[in-house]
């Protein structure tokens, strides 16, 4: 009887697929990245594709975030350390962390647009200190988070 | 500066198009959208994201028998479900009633509140048994039951 | 030097916090009528040019929209050829045949609910959401076929019942296998005989 969690058993092909297509497109060798890719998208595994972090301005923000929710009358203003080529899904974990409030539950807006779990904070314009984002936090109700409170246990 | 801004941009959202036609198995997009990348000589990183088993569905192969015969089905389910809503959802999909069912993985007879991820149900093809009582026996259970 | 780089950093910090606080208003007012910021926000881009409010276009305008796209979608025709996992999509315009013949007839049969999925999921952008919706078929498509449902239009047909979803489509599709089950539950009966088809499924273990 397994009591551990078995890991998938095309993890380590897709390990390989995914190590040599960055390589491939690194180099721009398109050919083969189109090749590694076929293959790779056979299997049809999660992925996370980036661009090196290296990119990217590297200097810490210190970001200015307003927090909402549906009952909030105004914001709580918060400051929050984060860096430019950090995901939405990156500073939602670390909210969690910080904070407490699940990932599900938190939405973020920065200037006009509602911000995606994989873009950067650097696409949505985030360069200096100062600069402005909010943090809407959704009901649990409005969520159905019965499956999350699964997880809390 | 704003050249290399927009530039950073374009390539951002050109590997988010990637992520997403590859999960989809869509190998054709895919393939555009590398050769983009690779024109662009985009130090990119790849890498596969840990699936988190306990919260995605997944294809249970359910092997239902009776006292005569046997038959393979696929069923979706969350593995951190339990057996109590398993059943339920094997009455509401294929109108079984929870007291006929008797769900068996690996050595173990499933306990209502227990959930699938606990007798070992983590991933796609994992195999799950279930028998089917005859109502007569259901009924016979329940009254030794009370 | 450094003070009109300063100015247009305020004025862009100063617009970043209004449009970010509008759009928070927005999101705000729609949880209220029960409706996620992913919708209104799809909402807003594509009302844009009106100015209904984001959760009356939702219920006046959404639905038409989601007929359009599905129309789109079903006006492509994919090829479900064992092995092909790309997306080739013959668009058939008026008057024009269309260039490959595949399975002439059947068309995609598409749901609201996957449409609705599909356009979240785009943001909003009609093309993308009719590429979506087609991709996403596409997958459960393959994923029925990898399960042994090689009919292409029976499946087809059981995920247009069940609004798109693969857990609805599968038990449709398994029904009539377990079908003889129901009948040996009830044959060592001895009294008195209990119809499978009653509704009051509690009376049958009773």
């Amino acid at each position: 009887m397994a009591s551990e969690v078995t890991p998938a058993v095309n993890l380590k092909e897709a390990e390989e697929l995914a190590l040599s297509l960055s390589e491939a497109l690194n180099s721009g060798d398109g050919q083969e990245a189109a090749k590694l890719c076929q293959r790779l998208s056979q299997l049809s595994v999660p992925v996370s594709v980036s661009i090196n972090s290296q990119a990217y301005p590297q200097d810490s923000i210190r970001l200015w975030v307003g927090v909402e929710d549906a009952q909030s009358d105004a914001y709580i203003p918060v400051t929050v350390v984060v860096s430019p080529d950090m995901t939405i899904a990156q500073l939602k974990d670390k909210i969690n962390h910080d904070f407490g409030f699940s990932p599900l539950l938190q939405r973020w807006v920065i200037g006009k647009r509602l911000a995606q779990d994989r873009e950067t904070l650097y696409s949505h314009g985030i360069r200096h200190d100062g600069d402005t984002a909010f943090l809407f936090i959704r009901s649990a109700h409005a969520v159905h988070l019965t499956r999350q409170q699964y997880n809390l246990d | 500066d704003a050249h290399n801004t927009s530039a950073l941009q374009q390539t951002e959202e050109t590997c988010i198009e990637l992520t997403r036609a590859i999960e989809a198995g869509d190998m054709q997009s895919a393939s555009a959208f590398a050769a983009t990348l690779a024109r662009q000589h985009a130090t990119l990183k790849i890498q596969p994201s840990a699936r988190d088993y306990e919260d995605t569905e997944i294809s249970l192969a359910v092997v239902v028998e009776d006292s005569s015969s046997s038959c393979c089905v696929t069923v979706k389910v969350y593995p951190h479900m339990t057996t109590a809503a398993l059943k339920q959802q094997m009455f509401l999909e294929y109108g079984f009633h929870p007291r006929v069912q008797r769900w068996v993985i690996g050595q173990c007879l499933c306990a209502d509140q227990r959930t699938l991820a606990s007798y070992g149900v983590h991933q796609d093809g994992d195999t799950a048994f279930l028998y089917l009582l005859s109502a007569r026996h259901a009924r016979l259970t329940q009254q030794v039951l009370q | 030097q450094p003070k009109p780089r300063l100015n247009t950093d305020l004025r862009r910090q100063k617009t970043m916090r209004e449009d970010g606080l509008a759009l928070i208003h927005q999101i705000r007012e729609a949880e209220k009528c029960g409706i996620s910021p992913e919708e209104v926000y799809a909402a807003i881009l594509c009302s844009s040019s009106n100015n209904t409010k984001p959760c009356d276009w939702v219920t006046s305008e959404l639905p038409h929209l989601l007929d359009e796209i599905c129309a789109m979608a079903a006006s492509v025709q994919l090829n479900y050829k064992a092995g092909d996992c790309g997306i080739q999509p013959t668009v058939v315009r008026d008057g024009e045949e269309p260039e490959q013949s595949s399975v002439p007839g059947e068309g995609v049969k598409l749901s609201r609910a996957e449409a609705k999925l599909a356009w979240l999921a785009a943001g909003g952008d009609t093309d993308r959401a009719v590429k979506q919706l087609l991709r996403d078929r596409q997958h459960k498509m393959k994923e029925l076929h990898s399960l042994g449902f090689r009919d292409s239009s029976q499946s087809e047909e059981a995920l247009r019942l069940s609004g798109g979803e693969v857990k609805g489509a599968l038990s449709l599709l398994q029904r009539p296998l377990l079908e003889p089950f129901h009948q040996r539950i009830w044959t060592d009966q001895p009294e008195p005989p209990i119809d499978p088809k009653n509704p009051d499924k509690q009376r049958m273990c009773r």
